[in-house]
């Protein structure tokens, strides 16, 4: 495979990905805003606190601090100046599926052909509302309907592997990101742990990664800040965890390397770490302090997809950038 | 009045009997409903002709239409034997202008013809390509005026485009229409990968492996026409490259892979040549491959088309063409030009400057309409400038008379009605010249232009070849 086509698969991966993950932290900040006061409605901002997740504050600068929905939903979704929003992601996983067509199965190229061409045909009117979660809902069918497709129809071979790493490597960024940022917004609840306030809020941290029912169904505990960080990074079965994406991450390369029939030098590092995560308890990552432990793993995701970019020829990895939040211990 | 293809004064022709029927069933809102069914799939697909950089939308669709040009078995028998002695006229040419020089030193064509003519390339004196063929795919454009007159437009020997439209044309219609097709009177297309597969590999370099390996290198996804670079990678099963991943190493080209370096053996270049190779044309060419001249030239990589090719679309040596192909193949020619008056000699001019106001003028080296003047339709004024300069430069002309061209039924606004078409078929020349029994029928959409041109709203059909 053309060193090129393994870089445009990776970051179809990625955005396709990316574009999913907006659509649910949106819906997750939709929920927390209609709570009443006394049941965990915030005092702070939470179209503001999405906002800097995603890492918008370069951006937006001081309007982010009195960010409506409004503003939220036009800049996540709509704004082309945005390289992360959803317009883009659909723009930049269907450019880049574009020049790999050859590669991609008729219906997988065709499922974000038409993801791009009904994205534009999408207004901010239309989010007005109810349309909003109508929007939230198409945008989530769309990215289902792609890695159907892919699922259903492309080769397991290199080209599946190297699209399985861009979605791996996003979830982990992702996941760590949204957690880190919760974390800190959230921390003065940490104080009362148990109340009705602190429930409402984790359980929309849960939400955001759609891992409300998943975490009762596996843990049969209540919500708590401890059983909600323990649940997102260590849960070997829930498929947006960290350790359940490093593990994924490992095995694709391990694929690689058999498909090849070649070691690359990006599996050791990767392996290594899956090892470590493996064997923490939430307790010592929280003892260590949990913001510490989430940079380390954002640090060490970056540089793993920048080691795989190198063992197979597209390094160094261009047009890279956050993509949810820059800003994640504000 | 124009040639109808399908019935004159109420005559149906017969290769029309199968369309006339269907039309007849079909109702007009039928037809229409489908129209948006075919639009709505290309646009599924992605069969779209982005013009990139002129703003518009980049999901732009070439117009479609759904009622197809027939050619009768006769007709084809007389367009495959035409269009094939012309692409090996147009090799034997191409292969003497970078060789001996024979039919310039014969006098048959006289030598300053190649001045000014800024597609011939010096490199390439000398050089013979594998099989000794230049120019492997070969568009014609044709053009007809009656039921047995047919003419050649244009030869398009460069990198010929539009025939993914053919394939994918008749893919929309087969799905929309499967009952059209039914009685297995109309031959197939979707050959062609085949042949051009076979063509390539039957052109590789002497010592490359069986089968070698081809690619078709693109300027990338922004090009108008990477739709169909990319389909036709797929459909031939090779790689769809951009210039960055290939690179020269010790005077062969390889592919970029994850696994490593892939020695490339064919080039289906659907760039143009001076931005081939940044060393040996223009330096700021950021879609070529440094080096690649220098390959092609030690016999490690075959170019198709090659190199230089260009110089046969040059109108002033189009109009040499029946003296060409006498010259290399002893035949006369059995698809005539438009008829052509060169400026340079002295009683055309005079008949020129005589009739202009009947004629159109065209610059020699000049392409896409430009320059031109359109007698009938010009003012006073501009007659006489244009007079003033082609009697400073009578060689930099050529004119040829108005065509009447002919039309097919087309479905438009007010319903069906004649619009006018031309035809390009897509010759095949590897160690044999082969050619696919369809090609690619444009047609103008505006009630009495003669731009077929899709830049300029020109749509497109399929085009049936009876089987016998």
């Amino acid at each position: 495979m053309l060193s090129r086509v393994a870089e445009n698969l990776f970051w179809i991966g990625r955005y396709a990905e990316r574009a999913e993950n907006i659509a649910r932290l949106i819906d997750a900040v939709r929920r927390m805003v209609t709570l009443p006061a006394q049941f965990g409605r915030s005092t702070t901002n939470e179209w503001s606190s999405v906002l800097i997740a995603a890492g918008a504050r370069d951006q937006l600068g001081a309007s982010i601090e009195t960010a409506d929905e409004r503003l939220a939903v036009d800049h996540l979704i709509f704004d082309q100046t945005n390289p992360s929003s959803v317009h883009n992601c659909f723009l930049r996983a269907r450019e880049n599926a574009r020049a790999v067509r050859a590669t991609l199965t008729q219906e997988s190229w065709e499922a974000l052909n038409a993801a791009w061409r009904e994205m534009r045909g999408f207004s901010p009117q239309d989010t007005k509302g109810a349309g909003l979660l109508d929007v939230l809902d198409w945008i989530k069918a769309k990215s289902a309907i792609f890695r159907g497709s892919i699922n259903a129809t492309m080769m397991r071979g290199d080209g599946f592997d190297f699209l399985t790493m861009g979605s791996a490597i996003e979830r982990i960024d992702t996941t760590a990101r949204l957690l880190d940022v919760k974390y800190h917004v959230l921390l003065p609840s940490l104080k009362e742990v148990g109340s009705v306030e602190d429930h409402y809020q984790w359980l929309s941290l849960l939400q955001a990664a759609s891992a409300q029912r998943a975490y009762f169904f596996a843990t049969q505990e209540d919500v708590s800040p401890k059983g909600v960080a323990k649940f997102l990074i260590l849960n070997p079965r829930f498929p947006r965890s960290i350790l359940y994406n490093l593990k994924l991450a490992d095995a694709t390369v391990a694929d690689l390397e058999a498909f090849y029939n070649h070691e690359a030098p990006c599996r050791a590092p990767l392996s290594s770490l899956v090892l470590r995560v493996s064997n923490l308890t939430i307790d010592e990552v929280l003892d260590s302090g949990l913001h510490e432990f989430l940079t380390d793993v954002i640090e060490q995701n970056a540089h793993n997809a920048l080691q795989l970019a190198e063992a197979y020829g597209f390094a160094p990895i261009i047009g890279e950038e956050p993509s949810l939040g820059s800003d994640p211990g504000q | 009045m124009s040639f109808n293809e399908m019935e004159n004064d109420g005559a149906l022709r017969e290769a029309y009997a199968a369309i006339q029927q269907w039309l007849s069933e079909t109702p007009l809102d039928a037809l229409r409903q489908k129209r948006l069914e075919a639009e709505a799939l290309f646009k599924r697909i992605g069969i779209t002709f982005a013009v990139y950089g002129e703003g518009g939308d980049p999901d732009r669709l070439i117009p479609f239409d759904l009622i197809p040009r027939v050619f009768s078995v006769a007709e084809w028998d007389l367009i495959d034997r035409g269009v094939k002695q012309r692409a090996a006229a147009l090799n034997a040419f191409v292969g003497d202008v970078y060789g001996e020089k024979a039919i310039f030193k014969a006098g048959v064509v006289p030598g300053a013809i190649l001045e000014g003519n800024d597609a011939y390339l010096q490199q390439m004196q000398g050089f013979t390509p594998p099989q000794g063929v230049y120019t492997h795919i070969v568009g014609i454009d044709l053009v007809r005026t009656g039921p047995e007159e047919f003419y050649v437009l244009e030869d398009n020997a460069r990198t010929p485009s539009g025939v993914s439209y053919m394939l994918e044309n008749r893919e929309t219609m087969r799905r929309l229409f499967p009952d059209l097709f039914g009685s297995g009177t109309v031959r197939p297309v979707d050959g062609y990968p085949d042949l051009l597969r076979r063509t390539l590999t039957e052109v590789a370099p002497a010592g490359a492996p069986d089968p070698p390996c081809i690619v078709v290198l693109t300027p990338g996804h922004f090009n108008s026409a990477y739709y169909e670079h990319s389909f036709l990678a797929d459909e031939m099963g090779v790689q769809l490259v951009e210039g960055s991943d290939l690179v020269v190493e010790d005077g062969a080209v390889f592919l970029r892979t994850t696994r490593g370096l892939e020695k490339v053996d064919v080039i289906y270049r659907r760039i143009d040549d001076s931005f081939l190779d940044p060393r040996a044309f223009r330096p700021d060419s950021a879609l070529g491959v440094p080096g690649l001249m220098d390959a092609y030239f030690k016999g490690q990589v075959t170019i198709v088309n090659a190199p230089g090719t260009g110089v046969c679309d040059d109108k002033a040596i189009y109009c040499y063409l029946p003296e060409i192909t006498r010259f290399y193949l002893g035949e006369d020619m059995i698809l005539p030009n438009v008829p052509t008056w060169r400026c340079a000699e002295p009683d055309a001019l005079a008949h020129v400057l005589d009739h202009i106001t009947d004629l159109v003028v065209k610059e020699v080296h000049g392409s896409g309409g430009y320059g031109m003047l359109v007698g009938p339709a010009a003012t006073k004024a501009e007659i006489e400038a244009y007079k003033t300069r082609l009697i400073a430069d009578p060689k930099a002309f050529i004119a040829q008379p108005t065509l009447a061209l002919s039309t097919c039924p087309t479905l438009v606004d007010s319903g069906i009605a004649p619009r006018h078409v031309d035809f390009r078929p897509y010759a095949l020349v590897g160690r044999e010249v082969r050619l696919t029994p369809g090609g690619l029928t444009r047609v103008a959409m505006r009630e009495g232009s003669l731009v077929v041109n899709s830049s300029q709203g020109g749509g497109v059909k399929d085009t049936w070849v009876l089987a016998p």
